[in-house]
This record gives structure tokens, sequence and C-alpha cells, in this order.
């Protein structure tokens, strides 16, 4: 039910695709997978005491510069620019790459991670009063959860496995108050991104204990009765303990809303009334210690729907969905000083959905006969991944890794006064993964990797990248780009069934994407940076939702096909008075080859202004932020059901 | 089913093993900002070289910072220190003529795809370049800090020193990990 309005293509011509046989299990792949991986980490046990003994004991930053070069050469620094993938300077980044920083989020005030994407270039965002559906690049539908877009947190991946939904408003697990820094990706991103990295790959860093240092309160109160407060302490301790723990809760009352197609005296005249209603709790938990990290958030939020979707009582705040997230993850890092870096980790997700939507089996004039119908989502997933990087030589860096997902639990139910569907599952995927960054010149970088990926669901995929980032001159950085990607199909469109108006579709196949991109990167004398970039997306396989005219069932299937066509263009400017300000504009030309249209929800222009003027030496600040998006295409109304999403 | 179950718990053990072995071995000390280190060993190597007779101003010396400033402040909080009995002075470069100013000259992380350039740009002018990238002291930079277990080091590009006619002291020379000496 809960994804029943996704109707992601409006299919025209439903032609048949090829039967593909479910992969059979293969739990010899699995034993492999592991091997290797314990094989990994046993092949290391040249670990051993690196005893420290440093003599002088870190003595005050500011006197540093009295010391001796022998006196300094036995200090021990906190390297800030280790060998990570992640901290690679954006120029270098095999990929069109925005980051977001901690500050910009406190200067322009955002929210949300939704407010965080709307304000980065091909970005858009569309709320339907319940969730909040990221477009990349002019594809984005409404009804799509963030399926097309890899979510981490901390490297962590959030997409469950039932919806593949990487949520960006309050049920997203970690306050965006903790977030050092958002990483987004344009295209596929990386080998090391496997499913769902098809458009876009958005990486949330959470702050370090140290950064906070102390005990931090925050509380806000704002319009339609919204309440929030925060409270959080952080610290690295002296012997090396680092801990950050935080608490949040947000309440809004919402807004009396009003639908004039709702507009007779039955249905209240058209007013929604306390139907807008949001709740939000989360902890956030992150204990490191050495190269050790343990990581674990929790997020419960509910939200009562006044758009009366999917034909249920209009003004009854009994409709409401409630989600909750939870992680657990525990990883080991360490670069020992041959080089070599390794970072291990294993992770436990569960991800709980429940709506109750409200409807009345009276007929036209009768006394009013309500009904509640519960659509419940069980799924919890544990992760594992072992990842190596190595240089070889003074020109070659490589990554290689090994990663499992087990979902043990995957449950969907639905009923109301009869059980119309209890699904019970379970299932597995595993990948392996080989990167390059070779310096063929040292004013050309290969990039190159290849990613493979089983899945019990569909089989295998073999998914290849390349990059070539190339600069001519010190301020010119020019990348060519190739990628594929693909999307599994997910528990919903796989087995989701009612036995009354859908069915399941248990051959799907996964969807799968090509990628072309040129980016030039351009530093403008002092004060600007200006970016450029031209792409080509195909995907075909798309999963879309249709009907089944041989029994008029909805049913999903792999037949949309789609090619997205567009240009970015971006200029940065910063000035030594502390007034930065950035522009942007996307083109971008999103068809369904199939019907030869705009795809629905696409906006072929899309500018963004944002500028920033410090009023109180880097303290307040007056920031201002347009937005310009030409119109889109409505929503298709293909199937019976749509969303009415007054935003 | 049976491997569903051992393969996750097999991960966490190899983690936990290998972490247990490690975590036993050391202690950890009073730690510094890798930056705050990177700059004292800055003023520290202006010490131990020489410039040629007419090559320094009489009251000041121009640390310059070429790229993006990695160390957040740390080096330009030298400015106004006494160095040589002159003054240092911290100035921030994008254009690598301009940096031909610089008496030491500090090359970011973020400049290092264009480092022949910035190179042939300084080539027979007395400024020391000094940077901390893998490589930096075989493609040409005089002196490179490198971190070798979690403390700072250097390497040093004699010829390249040489060139500028710039002299650098045997002292320094013996601390360095690394001389590249062809």
């Amino acid at each position: 039910m809960k994804n029943r309005a996704c109707t992601p293509l409006p299919c025209r011509s439903p032609f048949m695709f090829m039967c593909r046989r479910p992969a059979a299990s293969f739990p010899i792949l699995r034993l492999l997978a592991f091997i290797a991986t314990i094989a990994v980490m046993l092949t290391y046990p040249a670990w051993p005491a690196h005893a420290e003994e440093s003599t002088s004991d870190g003595a005050p930053a500011a006197d540093l510069t009295t010391l001796t070069i022998e006196q300094l050469m036995e200090i021990e620094v906190d390297t800030v620019s280790g060998a990570s993938r992640y901290e690679q300077p954006v120029t270098e980044a095999p990929a069109s790459v925005t980051i977001v920083t901690a500050e910009e989020i406190k200067m322009f005030g955002y929210r949300t991670l939704a407010d965080i994407l709307k304000s980065v270039p091909g970005f858009s965002v569309i709320n339907d009063r319940n969730y909040q559906y990221v477009g990349i690049r002019g594809f984005g539908l409404p009804g799509d959860y963030g399926t097309r877009m890899l979510l981490l947190v901390d490297g962590v991946r959030q997409n469950d496995t039932v919806y593949q939904s990487g949520y960006v408003g309050y049920e997203l697990v970690v306050d965006i108050d903790l977030v050092e820094r958002v990483e987004i990706i344009r295209g596929p991103g990386h080998t090391l991104y496997g499913a769902n990295a098809m458009l876009g790959v958005i990486n949330v860093s959470t702050r370090r204990g140290r950064d906070m240092n102390g005990v931090e309160v925050s509380g806000a109160a704002g319009s339609y009765d919204t309440y929030n407060g925060r409270l959080s302490f952080g610290k690295k301790f002296a012997g090396g303990l680092e801990m950050l723990v935080s608490g949040t809760y947000l309440y809004s009352q919402g807004q009396d809303l009003y639908y004039p197609e709702f507009d007779a005296p039955a249905t209240n005249s058209g007013w929604a009334r306390d139907c807008d209603r949001e709740r939000s709790g989360s902890v956030f938990l992150k204990l490191a210690y050495r190269d050790l990290m343990l990581e674990g958030g929790y997020v419960k939020r509910d939200k009562t729907l006044p758009t009366a979707p999917w034909g249920t009582v209009f003004n009854d705040s009994g409709t409401e969905t409630t989600d909750n997230s939870l992680f657990l993850d525990l990883k080991y890092r360490r670069t020992f000083d041959s080089g070599l870096d390794v970072m291990g980790r294993i992770s436990w997700n569960q991800y709980n959905y429940d709506g109750y939507y409200r409807y009345n089996d009276a007929g036209e004039g009768e006394a009013p006969l309500l009904y509640t119908n519960v659509d419940k989502t069980r799924n919890s997933w544990i992760a594992g991944e072992v990842q190596l990087t190595s240089e070889l030589g003074e020109r070659h860096k490589i990554v290689g890794g090994v990663e499992f997902r087990d979902a043990l639990r995957m449950d969907q139910m639905n009923y109301d006064t009869e059980v119309n569907l209890d699904d019970r599952r379970t299932t597995w995927n595993t990948a392996v993964y080989l990167q390059d960054e070779y310096q063929v010149f040292d004013s050309l970088v290969l990039n190159a990797g290849v990613r493979y990926d089983h899945f019990d669901t569909f089989g295998d995929t073999v998914n290849p990248r390349v990059a070539l980032i190339y600069s001519p001159f010190s301020h010119t950085t020019l990348k060519f780009l190739f990628g594929t990607a693909f999307r599994p199909p997910s528990g919903y469109e796989l087995y989701y069934g009612d036995g009354a108006t859908q069915k399941a579709n248990t051959d799907l196949k996964e969807e799968r994407s090509t990628n072309y991109e040129l980016i030039l990167e351009q530093s403008l004398g002092r004060h600007f940076r200006g970016t450029v970039s031209g792409y080509y997306t195909r995907v075909k396989d798309l999963i879309v939702l249709t009907t089944d005219p041989a029994d008029d069932m909805l049913v999903f299937r792999n037949i949309g096909k789609v090619e997205c066509k567009g240009v970015e263009l971006l200029l940065d400017g910063k000035w030594d008075n502390g007034i930065r300000g950035r522009i942007s504009y996307a083109f971008q030309d999103v068809r369904d080859v199939a019907a030869d249209e705009w795809l629905a929800n696409s906006a072929r222009h899309l500018a963004k202004l944002h500028l920033l003027f410090p009023l109180v030496r880097e303290k307040v600040f007056f920031g201002v932020e347009e937005q310009y998006t030409s119109a889109k295409k409505p929503a298709p109304t293909a199937g019976q059901e749509t969303f009415s999403s007054p935003t | 089913m049976f491997l569903r179950v051992l393969c996750p718990a097999l991960l966490i053990m190899a983690i936990m093993l290998s972490t247990g072995v490690l975590s036993s071995a050391s202690v950890e000390h009073g730690k510094a900002d890798e930056y705050q280190v990177k700059a004292a060993f800055i003023v520290n190597f202006i010490n131990f070289i020489e410039w040629p007779d007419t090559a320094l101003s009489a009251d000041s010396f121009t640390i310059g910072i070429l790229g993006r400033d990695p160390s957040a402040g740390a080096i330009g909080a030298l400015k106004g220190k006494t160095v040589k009995g002159r003054k240092l002075l911290v100035k921030y470069f994008d254009d690598p003529e301009e940096a031909r100013n610089a008496d030491l000259l500090f090359i970011s992380p973020s400049e290092k795809r264009s480092l022949p350039l910035i190179l042939k740009n300084l080539r027979n002018r007395p400024v020391l370049t000094v940077g901390d990238q893998q490589g930096f002291a075989r493609s040409g930079v005089m002196i490179n800090m490198v971190i070798v277990r979690k403390r700072v080091g250097f390497e040093i590009n004699l010829p390249a020193s040489h060139r500028a006619g710039l002299r650098i002291s045997s002292q320094l020379l013996k601390l360095a990990k690394e001389v590249v000496e062809q």
C-alpha cells in the first residue's frame, strides 16, 4: 500500500519481456565471499605490537615553534589528511561531487537532509506531506522513496531491502545538527558503491566528539506549533576514548489545510484539520577508541496525512504512518606504516513501517462505517565489509573489498477485517570490487574499477567504472566519466500482492543504467571557481507499475526505458570580507523513451542562487537562497491511484 | 541457513580478534595537531638554510602558501615571529607566478597536479620549496614533510636546493628520512 502510488512511468506499450528464472540460491558463492573475507583479515597478522613511546607528552600547541627539530620529530600527530578515500580533494574525485559542510548547514539554517539537497545543483525535492522525494538530474518521481540514490551515514547503507528507501526528512536516522559534512555524488560514483547507486550517492558524515567538546543544548519553536529540542554531549577523553551522544525530539502540529477537490458539506467543506501532525524522536551514539568505532542511531517518526491518499476518508486524523530505523555499526580502521589501509565493519540495521489508513465501507447516503487498513513492514539486515587500500609504487593506488548483506527479516503485511497479505522472507547479496587509481602522468589520472554483485533474487551483475582526470594547467581539471550501475528489484516490487488489486512478480530483474559525463573545473582568479558538466544517462529495464491485461491486476515489470541528458553550470565565489556566493543552473532533458515524452515531475530548467553576508564577525550571517524551477509535467495518472500532492 | 549465521559470526570474530591483539599494544600519548607541528617544522627549517646574500630582504622573511591552505591557519599564525633577525610574513598565493616572490613556499596538497608547472616557474629562484605529499621530494620539492609512525619527518631534494643557490646545513640532512641526491 505504501508504494501503491509509485507509478514511475505510464505504461503505454506493455510488451513482454524475457522471462528469467530467479537465480538459484548459491550457498557456495556466499561461502567463497566469506572465506575471502576471513583470509584477507588473517593474512595481515603482521599487525603486532607497535609500541609507541613518546617522550614529548604533547607540548602545548602554541609553543611548538620553540622546540627543536629533534623534539618535533618525536611528537605524535593526529593526521587529518589520512589516506581516506573520502577525503580526497573534490577536484581529484572521479565524479561530480558537491560537499555541504556543517558551517553551511548552520549558516543557511537547513533543518533536514532534504533542505540540503534542495540547495545542491541538479537536485530537486518534492513533498507530499508524508515523505519527501528527491529528484536527481530531473529524474525523480513521487512515490520513489529514494530508491535510485544510495544513502550512507558514516559509510553505513541506510536504504532498506523492502522499499530501498533513502529518507531525507525527519525520518533520517541522524539529526542534521550532528552532521559534519554531506558529500553528494552525482552519477554512479565509485566502484565502491553497489546497489542503488544509480543516479547519485549521498554520504552523510557525523561530527566527532572532540568537535563538540562539551554539552550542547538547542531548542527552537516555529510556526504551526512546531517545537524541537536537542541535547548532546561530545568529548575526547585523556585516555583516548572519544564519544558523542545525542537525543532529539520534534513535534509539529502542522497546518489546517484546504483542498478544493473535497469542498463538500460531507467532507468538512474541504478543510483537513489536525491532520498534518509530525512527531519525531531520535538518539545517536558514537564511541571511538583507537582504531575502533562503534556507532548507533535510532529514529521514530510519525505523520498524519491530510491528503486522503488512496481513497481514504478525508479529514480523519487516524490515517497516519510511522517509520522507525535503527542501526548499529562496529568499524575497524587502521593505516599501517607500509601504507596499507584496512577497514572492516559489521553492522545491524532495522527498518519498520506501520501505515494506518482509514476507510469508509458505507455506501452513498448511509451512516459512516469506518475501518482501518493496516500496512506493515518489518525489515532487518546484517551487513559486513572488508576493504583494503594500498599504494603500489608511486603511481598506483589500489582499493579492493568484499561485502555482504543478509536481510534476516523482510516481512510485509496488510490486514483490515481480514488478512490481505502476510509475506515473510529473507534475502541476501554479496559483492567483490577492485579499483585502481593510476597516475599515468603528473597531469593525468586514470581511475578504473569493476564490481561484481550477486543477489539471490535476480542473479549476477558486473559493473565497470572508468574516470580520466586530466589537469593540463594548474587551475584546470577535466574529467571524463563512464560507468554502469544497477538497482535490484525491491522486496515490495517482488512480493507485494493483496490478492485484490495488485500481484507479486518474482521474475523481476535489476534496473540498469549507463552514464557518460564530461566535467570541466576551472579556478577563475582568487575568488571564483567554475564547474561545467554535461552528462548522458540511459536507464533500461526500469521497474514500472503497470496493469496486466490478462487479469486487470497491478504488477511491477521491467519495461521502462529513460534517457537523461543535461548540462550543469556552477559558479562559486568567496571574497576576503567573508561574503560568499554560489550560483548554479541546470538544464535537464529526461525522456521516457517508450512513450517519447518528458518524464513526470521533471523540470527542464533549475536555477539556484545562494549568498551569504557575514554581519557579526563570522558569527551572524545573512543568507539569501533563491530557486527557480520551470514548470513540471504533472505526475501521470496511469494506474488507478495517484497522489494529490499539495505543497 | 547455517552459513548465513556462520559467516557474519566469523567476520565479527575476525575483527574482534585482530583488533584485540592490537589494542593491547600501545598507550596513547598527548597528540598534537598535524599542521601545528608542520608549521613549527617550517619555522625550524629556515634556521638550517642559507640563502644567497642578496636574496633576503633586510627586515622581513616571507612564507608563501600556494593553493588552498590545509593548515586551518596554523601556518598563518607564524606571522610576526622572528627568524634570522627578520619578521615573518605569511602570504597566500593562487598563481605560481606571484609565488616567486616568497622566500619559502609551502605547496599545498591542492596543487599536487600542477607541481611540474609550479617548479618550472620557480626554477633558479632562491625560494625554498616545502611540501607534504608523497613523492614530492623526488619530483623536485626541496623539503617534503612525511608522516612515519604518526610522527612528522622530512625528505630533502639536494640538487633542487643547489640549483636555487640554497645551502642546507648538514645537521638537517642528517635528520632527514631520505635525501634525494641525483
